[in-house]
C-alpha cells in the first residue's frame, strides 16, 4: 500500500473451459472500441463497438469469421521482463482446413494486413468470455500503445495419408504491454457485424 | 426521461446490449446512453438529441429492477399479543 497498489483475484467459484469457439479478424482502423473509465477495480472491459467514420459494411468494413478445425484453436501468451521492461507476446494458433485457392488468397490478404497496419482480431472462448486483440481506436481517439497483430510462423501439409490432416496451421502473434482486454457484450452483436 | 436519438444518426450501426443494429430499427436506448455516458466516447454522445444524467439512468434501471411487492394484508393493533 505505501509503493503499490494491489488487487486481489477473487473468481467467483464455478467451471469454466478450455479452447476457443469463434475467431473474427478485422481491419483495426474500421472499429472503435467502447471502454467506461477505470476504477478502483482497474481497467474496464469494452462495452460496445462500431464503425468508424467512412467504414462500411459495404465497404468491406466487418467482422470476418474463421472456420477453424473444431478445436484446433489456442490463444496463449507469454510475460517476460527486463528491469522494469514488461513484455507480452500474445499468440493465436489454429487450423485450416483443405489448402486451396481460398486459402491461398486468405493469406495474401493477411500478410497484406500484417506489413501495413495488422490484424484485428476477437476471440471468442469456450468459457463465453471474449478477447480483443490488435485493436487501435478505443473512444474515438487512438489508442495509446497498439498492439500489431501478424501471422508469422504459419505453417501447411499436403499430408501423406489420405486421412492425414490437409491444410495449414495458422499462426498469428504479436508483442504488447499488457494483457487482452475483455469485450463484454453478448457475442450476438459481434455476429451481427458479419 | 427523454432521451432521443438524431435524425442523423439512425442509420448508425452500434454492437451493444447484444445486438448490432441500425440505431432507428432499436429502441434500447437507455443502455446506449449508460455506455456513452460512462465512457465519455465522443462518437455515442453525439449521437443523441437529448440525454439524461447518469444518476437520473441510474435511478430508473434500479426502479426496473426493483419487483412490485405485494401489498400485505392490515393488522389491527388488537391482534398484537
Amino acid at each position: 500500500m505505501l509503493c503499490t497498489t494491489l488487487r486481489p483475484y477473487n473468481r467467483t467459484c464455478g467451471p469454466t473451459s478450455g479452447g476457443l469457439a469463434r475467431l473474427w479478424i478485422f481491419d483495426a482502423d474500421d472499429f472503435n472500441f467502447t471502454q467506461a473509465a477505470a476504477d478502483p477495480s482497474g481497467a474496464k472491459p469494452y462495452s460496445a463497438v462500431a464503425l468508424r467514420p467512412g467504414a462500411t459494411a459495404m465497404g468491406g468494413a466487418r467482422m470476418f469469421p474463421i472456420k477453424f478445425e473444431k478445436d484446433e484453436a489456442e490463444y496463449t501468451f507469454k510475460q517476460s521482463r527486463k528491469g522494469c521492461s514488461v513484455k507480452y507476446e500474445h499468440q493465436l494458433e489454429f487450423k485450416l482446413a483443405d489448402l486451396s485457392q481460398l486459402i491461398t488468397n486468405w493469406n495474401a490478404a493477411i500478410d497484406t494486413a500484417g506489413c501495413c497496419c495488422g490484424v484485428g482480431i476477437i476471440a471468442q472462448f469456450n468459457s463465453g468470455k471474449i478477447f480483443v486483440a490488435g485493436e487501435k481506436w478505443v473512444n474515438s481517439a487512438a489508442i495509446d500503445i497498439p498492439l500489431e497483430m501478424k501471422q508469422d510462423g504459419s505453417s501447411g501439409t499436403s499430408g501423406k495419408l489420405k486421412d492425414d490432416f490437409n491444410g495449414e496451421t495458422v499462426i498469428i502473434k504479436g508483442d504488447h504491454v499488457r494483457k487482452l482486454y475483455e469485450y463484454s457484450d453478448k457475442v450476438q452483436s459481434i455476429i451481427d457485424l458479419q | 426521461m427523454m432521451i432521443k436519438i438524431k435524425e442523423t444518426a439512425k442509420e448508425k450501426v452500434v454492437a451493444y446490449n447484444g445486438r448490432a443494429l441500425p440505431l432507428g430499427q432499436r429502441n434500447d436506448y437507455p443502455e446506449l446512453a449508460m455506455i456513452a455516458l460512462e465512457s465519455n466516447d465522443p462518437s455515442l454522445l453525439e449521437v443523441f438529441e437529448t440525454l439524461p444524467t447518469l444518476e437520473e439512468l441510474k435511478k430508473q434501471k434500479v426502479e426496473q429492477t426493483l419487483p412490485e411487492l405485494p401489498e400485505l394484508p392490515k393488522t389491527s393493533s388488537s391482534n398484537k399479543k
